[in-house]
């Protein structure tokens, strides 16, 4: 059945939409969709057909991108277009925020579950909006526009567009508030809403931005360009319909849909080895005595417990969170949106083809996601700025590393490439200047380059891989510079022996330091990242290595560097900032030392704010790394000598910059290392006994026990941990 | 767009192996992962470089990690077994329950292996395990987890699909080969059975 | 008497990787090519011997030619194979401590360059290869600070925060200086703001290497490129440190050669921002690409001064690229900042959209999804498999369709395999997509085609305006074949090419503007709320920025040779809405800003470039405006071609220009296409399709709808016919 039939059988979109599922579920064919006949009539018709879509997303991305105020749109392209079906569904989107396309199909669902189309109707010059991670957005600093394509009174599909804004008004300032128990302190969520008509944006809604947030115009202007962009690639579409007629549009839009998904098909079942895959990661999250007056309820540590069990086999992959801590007061939920936003980007580096940024591969995934769960939350109103941080390392992390097992298992080692998805390293800032002006602010620019995983073959890469943006881009600190003015970056590089130890070593970790200068009467920050260094990026490392590392700040106050810059002295490395400090050179009343996410700390003219962001796994025991490999690190400076013996047991001797390793020393180390390693090692059998004593005894950290006592509330990881300890029936916490 | 130029010559088993060995250059690598169709052959080829590499005739059914490997006994069994020649039993059970165990407790144990003082999790919160190979001591496997966190079983491959997929059926499938049987060993282990 | 014959002639050369163009414009407005190899070593060489081809064509020698020729343009590809093969100088830079790993960080743009299949596929980023040792690259403490978009709530743009630390300059400059580098590049956090720094360490550096007695240049960033972007600049110095210097080398070496002969003038180069300069320019990396930048600049003058067309889109099809251009209203629109051999640098740039093309480009069949996809491969000199490549390629199929000759190709010099392009054609396209050979052919033109039109479509549509206001004009070795394709697939308000079309660019760079454009970033804000006396406060510094520009221009025109009174000025300043990021060139009437009067006719011109390009609801006034740089372009006279006008003639071309008729697969359809000699075509002929107009360098098809109209430039018109 051609698909306008189906249109014309089901009268609400929501009719539709749960057609399309049903459908495509029984089929395993998107609508059932089993035969391309556009493609099959007219192979190259169609190819221009689908070149003409690609083109329309493409152009609205690329002009429209520059109307927007933040860094992180023109210099780093945070922003994303998508042409959609009617149903939602995207069958080309542009490249930028490439997860983002995945939410655009839940939030036009939810458009339909809301009986919009039939209540408010879908007009012709009509705008909607929507950053509400209860309705599909990944969490509110990603702003959705969507505007309907209207071809001669039919509606033929939306034209959608994400950015991600600057500051969303929360109780903490910036885009991502690290400390929000619920939706009414995490600043401006609006649910699915219409914001103008006659593509003209409602001068009440402009204002709302103004109010509600820290940075209104910059919001305003990011508004403005998600509706330049849309609008563009409507009129684009309009043009294709012209050319095409209408019929042809939404029938081949479908087609691309399945042909992508088959394609996909394919690929799952030719490059990966069919299996069961256990990957799971545990986030602190810490809020006890952060406002415990205010939130009673929130003033506690959490240890949250994200235990991705993927099974993949038949051309398909099943995402299983059984055992998932339960929602709570953090900033962690996750609904749909933020999940499936994260799955999508697991899959676009190596599982697209072609030219279309799709979302047909969820058609190929199945999801299972406890309800009540911190994936998957009960309670409409707990917070969720991290939700889209925890989506990329969930949906995004953990699978990567999944795939890179499964790829490498079935040969295809080339493909092995994993990177941190979104350490989401945004710091925030807020203050008043001397002459009394407020303002606030935050930098991304973390995020847009950071470094990647060793793969099968070779060592991690440096600035070369990005959650959420395939085109890596961290920007220039002198445009950054301009958005902070009390900030003053004076260290802007790699961070020495900042790696995860492996015969492939992991991607070196970068240093982001900063002197605060005249910043007025106040001031503070906060470093928002969510890789915490209290634990490691994820439970495993790779086949031997550690896990990645996490990521760490430093608040250093009270210090002398007022004097050293006057004497235009400051340090150019971590290494030197800390011998510095060492040798009393640089003084300091107070260093605060923090492991990811922050509150806003005060601070003042000659203080030094430090991030030292993470740095992902290796691959491989160290003691199998070459010592060329080791050479070349001492070299370029990497690693010191001191590492290079202990972790890889190399003895090296330097002549001017060249490093020589001495083959038979580090024979003889290596095998010393290997005996230590048998000295201070036991059977599993008998660890296995001593651990089961602090289970049985419930020895566990208070932050710790919630994984256990959520886990044994759900039945399937409940009886796992159960058999595993061998505890009795009567066993709980 | 299609990169078909850069593959056809690419996928040989002389670079595989050196793909395998970390000795492929990065222009050639980077031609492997520009093909658009990859060689559906792959698999074949891997495991024939794998066995010709290994150091013990046991037929390699796959490869699931840097040193091991699931093997089929002229028995008919399919245990795990390392570079080394050491054997960790059905790969149905967790192969780490059949690892030398060390784990770091306390933060100056983690100091031995994180080389940035600043990021070394909290030990209140996880302990590291290693794992090594009882024959070789090579580390397999690292993971940091909190205390009294099962052992992860990190991957159970379906090698009875992967092998009708590659239209070569084994000839003993059975649905039962793709069961994770590691809770039997603990059940042993809590009876007292070394 | 052989240089009456040449008297007064331009010369233009463009010296490629393979092969040197010259091209020589006689007074009379005709023109001859000659071609040599490019000679690596020494270009004086090859650019003598192609020289000597064209001097023979007109039956005349090189001697005659100089002796009397007004200018003489070369450009090159050199400084980006230098920069693509890892063989230029060796450069040590001084940079702010800290920021020393930007050589290997590198701003993380690892996929610049890249097709959009791998920009996706993450794996296969790469950093290219860095142009500077990491070692060899020093930190120095001190800071400026660049100002901020909070304008008056904090710091002045420009002020020192920590002094210059010298004793770190000394060492750096020493440590440089023992690694024996060419070139010593300094660039400075926000010296763009204030140049003292980085102006103090050069000072230091120079000292130290003539104490040294050596010749080691040393250049700031300030005087490469004023401009925010750190890495930016980093990577600007590098180019210029590492490449330009070559190319002056080689312009030397060209210029002797041409002044042995008798040549009077300094020869003269192309900027990648259109205008020409002679070898003193300082700033000589900005001639980085030229390539596609002549043939904009020759349209721009054929079209727009010879003929008043205002709104122009100029479309390049060679063997691998299709580059489009536009001109709108009689301007070419420059970028401020592009990539080069995978590395940005903030050079302008006319902008120019290429995406792979032409009649080289490899076809590749997917046969599991019957998918067509076209290069990104292209077998460029080597044809396809009717020539010297393994694979299938666009020439291929327009050798078996029937609109390329198999005895014509570079006038028949190259002899083409059509059984064997037959034979690889069948079994590589037809077959796996189960379709007949010519059916599958045509397929993939229209393809092609779809892709030509959609890129000429969003370089018009992405930046605002509307086909059927624009003048197509198609040129490039391949241009004129597959005109006809492209124009069944888009509407444009008229279509025309020229018998010259394969050297278009040549004749481009001899149509340049010998000029200068000049710009500084001064970071002026101007919100509703701020008073105007400290709007005027402010103000004062774009005035400043113009008058130090303007003695820049002066100096660098003096040192080439011209006069103060020579020199011409235009005004500009990059602009936007407070908050944004990117900004808008507007050039702008006045010379100074000593009035609010004055600033609104700045931001005025500012709001009329942003509604050329954004919908109304795009703009955002209540934010208030901000300048982030001004701009100079300074600009001397400059000898062009005088295009010749014929007598027209009658629409019947003369027999003898019909060299037969030849069988084409047009569309599925095979007709007779008559086969007709472009060089016996006068002006004033009209060419009835089905036609097949053939040059030694080009191929023109005319199909059965449409009709070719020479006009008295010779330009060739592309019409339908009326039915």
């Amino acid at each position: 059945m051609e698909i306008k039939e189906f249109h014309k059988k089901y009268e609400t979109l929501h009719e539709r939409i749960e057609a399309r599922n049903s459908i495509t579920k029984e089929s395993g064919h998107y609508w059932g969709i089993k035969k391309l006949t556009l493609r099959d009539q007219d192979p190259v018709k169609f190819d221009r057909f689908n070149s003409r879509l690609v083109a329309a997303v493409l152009g609205a991305r690329e002009t429209a991108k520059y109307v927007a105020a933040s860094p992180a749109m023109t210099g780093m392209g945070e922003l994303v277009f998508g042409l959609q079906t009617r149903e939602g569904d995207v069958p080309a989107g542009s490249l930028g925020l490439v997860g983002h396309n995945s939410t655009m199909p839940i939030i036009v669902e939810s458009f339909a579950k809301l009986g919009y189309d039939v209540s408010a109707g879908i007009n012709e010059g009509d705008i909607w909006e929507c950053n509400d991670p209860y309705y599909g957005a990944p969490h509110a600093a990603d702003c959705f526009t969507f505007v309907p394509i209207i071809y001669k009174g039919q509606h033929v599909g939306w034209s959608g567009g994400v950015n991600h804004i600057g500051e969303v008004g929360g109780l903490i300032p910036g885009a991502v508030p690290t400390v929000a128990p619920n939706v009414f302190v995490e600043g401006f969520d609006f649910p699915v809403l219409r914001s103008g008509q006659n593509d003209e944006l409602y001068p009440w809604w402009l204002n709302q931005w103004r109010r509600r947030t820290r940075a209104g115009d910059s919001n305003v202007l990011d508004c403005k360009m998600r509706l330049t962009g849309c609008l563009m690639m409507r009129n684009r579409i309009l043009e294709v319909c012209e050319e095409f007629g209408a019929d042809y549009v939404i029938q081949g839009m479908a087609e691309v849909m399945e042909r992508e998904r088959s394609t996909m098909e394919k690929r799952l079942r030719n490059w990966t080895m069919p299996g069961r895959y256990s990957f799971p990661l545990v986030q602190p999250v810490k809020y006890k005595g952060k406002l415990g007056l205010l939130f009673p309820e929130a003033n506690k540590d959490w240890l949250l417990h994200f235990p991705l069990e993927a099974t993949i086999g038949n051309g398909r992959v099943k995402y299983d969170f059984n055992g998932a801590s339960h929602d709570d007061w953090h900033h962690y939920n996750m609904y749909l949106g933020s999940f499936r936003f994260g799955v999508n980007l697991a899959w676009y580096p190596v599982f697209i083809v072609g030219e279309n940024m799709h979302t047909a591969n969820i058609y190929l995934m199945e999801f299972d996601r406890p309800h009540g769960s911190v994936v998957n939350p009960s309670n409409p109103f707990v917070g969720t700025p991290s939700s889209a941080v925890m989506g990329c390392r969930t949906g995004q992390g953990l699978m990567m590393r999944v795939l890179t097992r499964a790829l490498f298992s079935k040969g295809y080692l080339e493909e092995t490439f994993a990177f941190e998805a979104s350490d989401f390293n945004i710091y925030g800032m807020s203050g008043v200047f001397e002459d009394g002006t407020p303002w606030g602010m935050s930098n991304f620019s973390l995020v847009g380059a950071q470094c990647s995983a060793a793969r099968a073959f070779m060592d991690g890469g440096i600035s070369d891989a990005s959650g959420q943006n395939p085109e890596t881009d961290y920007g220039e600190s002198e445009e950054w510079e301009t958005t902070e003015p009390p900030l003053l970056n004076i260290i802007r590089g790699i961070t020495k022996d900042a790696c995860s130890h492996g015969k492939y070593r992991g991607g070196m970790g970068f240093t982001l330091a900063h002197i605060v200068n005249q910043p007025g009467p106040v001031f503070s920050a906060n470093d928002g990242c969510a890789m915490n260094a209290e634990v490691t990026s994820h439970c495993c490392g790779s086949n031997g290595s550690y896990p990645g590392l996490g990521h760490a700040s430093l608040f250093i106050r009270g210090t002398n560097m007022a004097e050293l810059m006057a004497k235009g002295e400051t340090p150019g490395t971590y290494e030197e900032l800390q011998d510095w400090l060492k040798s009393g050179k640089l003084t300091a009343k107070e260093i605060i030392h923090c492991k990811g996410e922050t509150v806003a700390h005060p601070l003042q003219h000659g203080d030094i704010f430090v991030i030292l962001a993470h740095a992902p796994e290796g691959w491989g025991d160290p003691l199998d790394r070459t010592a060329q490999n080791i050479e070349a690190d001492l070299d370029r400076d990497l690693i010191s000598a001191g590492t290079a013996k202990k972790i890889y047991g190399a003895v090296a001797t330097q002549n001017k910059e060249k490093w020589t390793v001495d083959l038979a020393a580090m024979e003889k180390t290596r095998q010393k290392l290997r005996k230590d390693r048998e000295a201070a090692s036991v059977p599993a059998s008998e660890w296995w006994k001593a651990e089961r004593e602090a289970v049985l005894n419930k020895r566990f950290h208070e932050t710790v026990a919630p994984i256990y006592r959520d886990g044994l509330n759900n039945e399937k990881w409940g009886r796992k941990w159960r058999d595993f300890w061998a505890l009795p029936e009567t066993y709980s916490l | 767009m299609a990169k078909q130029q850069d593959g056809d010559n690419l996928a040989t088993k002389e670079n595989l192996l050196q793909l395998i060995e970390g000795t492929l250059p990065w222009e050639t690598s980077r031609g492997l992962m520009r093909m658009e169709n990859k060689d559906e052959d792959r698999f074949q080829k891997y495991i024939e470089v794998l066995q010709e590499r290994a150091s013990w005739p046991d037929k390699i059914l796959v490869r699931i990690a840097e040193h091991l490997y699931v093997v089929q006994k002229k028995d008919k069994s399919r245990v795990v077994k390392c570079t080394c020649g050491q054997e960790f039993g059905d790969y149905r059970v967790n192969w780490k329950l059949s690892c030398r165990v060390r784990v770091r407790k306390t933060e100056a144990e983690l100091a031995e292996v994180i080389s940035l003082d600043k990021v070394i999790p909290n030990p209140e919160l996880v302990e590291a395990r290693e794992f090594y190979c009882p024959g070789c001591l090579a580390q397999l496997a690292v993971e940091v987890v909190p205390v009294g966190y099962p052992v992860i079983f990190e991957m159970l491959p379906d090698i009875d699909q992967v092998y009708r997929e590659q239209g070569m059926p084994l000839p003993d499938q059975s649905p039962e080969w793709f069961e994770d049987r590691t809770t039997e060993q603990t059940r042993l282990w809590a009876k007292g059975v070394k | 008497m052989g240089t009456e014959k040449v008297k007064n002639c331009l010369m233009a050369f463009d010296a490629g990787g393979t092969m040197t163009d010259a091209f020589v414009v006689q007074e009379d407005g005709s023109f001859t090519l000659g071609k040599a190899l490019t000679d690596k070593v020494d270009q004086s060489r090859s650019y003598m011997l192609s020289t000597k081809d064209a001097a023979a064509a007109i039956g005349v020698t090189s001697e005659d030619i100089h002796k009397t020729a007004l200018s003489i343009n070369y450009t090159g590809t050199q400084m980006l194979n230098a920069i693509l093969t890892g063989t230029g100088r060796k450069v040590g830079i001084l940079c702010s401590r800290g920021f020393e790993d930007m050589a290997i960080m590198d701003r993380g743009l690892t996929w610049l360059g890249m097709s959009f299949q791998d920009r996706m596929h993450v794996a296969t980023h790469a950093h290219p290869p860095a142009l500077v040792a990491r070692k060899n690259v020093k930190g120095v403490c001190g800071r400026l600070v660049g100002g901020s978009f909070y304008a008056g709530n904090h710091l002045e743009s420009g002020t020192e925060v920590i002094p210059l630390n010298e004793g770190q300059v000394r060492k750096g400059v020493a440590e440089l200086l023992d690694e024996d580098v060419d070139v010593i590049g300094i660039v400075f956090q926000c010296s763009y703001a204030n140049p003292k720094h980085e102006l103090r360490a050069a000072e230091i550096a120079r000292e130290m290497v003539s104490q040294k007695g050596k010749k080691t240049i040393v250049e700031t960033s300030y005087d490469i490129s004023p401009r925010r972007g750190e890495n930016m600049r980093f990577k600007s110095i590098l180019f210029q440190g590492y490449g330009a210097e070559l190319t002056r080398e080689s312009l030397r070496l060209v210029e002797e050669a041409a002044k042995s002969e008798g040549y009077r003038f300094p020869i003269q180069t192309m900027l990648a921002y259109g205008s020409v300069v002679n070898r003193h320019y300082p700033r000589l990396y900005e001639a980085v690409v030229s390539g596609p930048i002549g043939g904009l600049i020759g349209a721009q003058y054929l079209l727009t001064e010879k003929l008043g067309i205002e709104n122009i889109v100029a479309a390049d099809l060679g063997g691998t690229t299709w580059d489009v251009g536009l001109v709108v209203r009689g301007q070419i629109g420059v970028k401020s900042e592009s990539d080069f051999a995978r590395h940005r640098i903030n050079v302008p740039v006319l902008s120019i959209d290429s995406i792979p093309g032409g009649t080289g480009m490899v076809v590749h069949v997917d046969t599991e999804f019957k998918r067509i996809t076209l290069g990104p491969e292209s077998a460029g000199s080597h044809v396809g498999t009717c020539y010297k490549w393994p694979e299938i390629t666009v020439g291929d199929v327009d050798l078996i369709l029937g609109y390329l000759s198999e005895d014509n190709f570079l006038g028949g010099k190259i002899k083409l395999d059509k059984a064997k392009a037959m034979h690889e054609l069948q079994t590589k396209l037809a077959e796996p997509l189960e379709q007949d050979v010519y059916e599958a052919s045509a397929g993939v033109l229209s393809l092609l085609h779809s892709k030509m039109a959609d890129q000429v479509r969003d370089s018009i549509l992405s930046k605002g305006y509307y086909p059927g206001d624009y003048t197509l004009i198609c040129y490039g070795g391949s241009g004129p074949m597959h005109m006809w394709g492209l124009l069944e697939k888009l509407d444009v308000a008229a279509a025309c090419t020229v018998p010259w079309a394969a050297a278009f660019s040549a004749f481009g760079a001899a149509c340049a503007c010998y000029s200068h454009r000049y710009s500084k970033t001064v970071s002026c804000s101007y919100p509703h709320a701020m008073p105007d006396e400290q709007k005027l406060d402010q103000t004062k510094r774009i005035n400043e920025a113009w008058k130090e520009l303007e003695e820049k221009a002066y100096r660098d025109f003096a040192e080439e040779g011209y006069s103060k009174d020579k020199v011409q000025l235009n005004y500009g300043v990059q602009a936007r809405y407070i908050g944004q990021l990117d900004s808008w060139l507007a050039m702008v009437p006045v010379t100074r800003v000593n009035s609010i009067a004055d600033l609104k006719t700045v931001i005025d011109s500012f709001e009329k470039v942003y509604t050329s390009i954004y919908p109304v609801g795009a703009r955002f006034p209540e934010a208030g405006y901000a300048i982030t740089d001004v701009v100079l372009i300074a600009s001397v006279d400059q000898v062009k071609p005088s295009l010749r006008e014929h007598p027209l003639e009658g629409p019947e071309p003369s027999k003898k220009a019909l060299k037969g008729q030849r069988d084409v697969c047009h569309n599925g359809k095979w007709q007779k296409f008559d086969i007709w000699d472009m060089d016996s075509l006068r002006a004033g002929n009209k060419v009835q399709g089905p036609a097949i107009i053939e040059h030694p360098m080009t191929t023109f098809v005319v199909p059965p709808d449409r009709y070719a109209d020479v006009d008295k430039h010779l330009v060739l018109w592309y019409k339908k016919k009326d039915s």
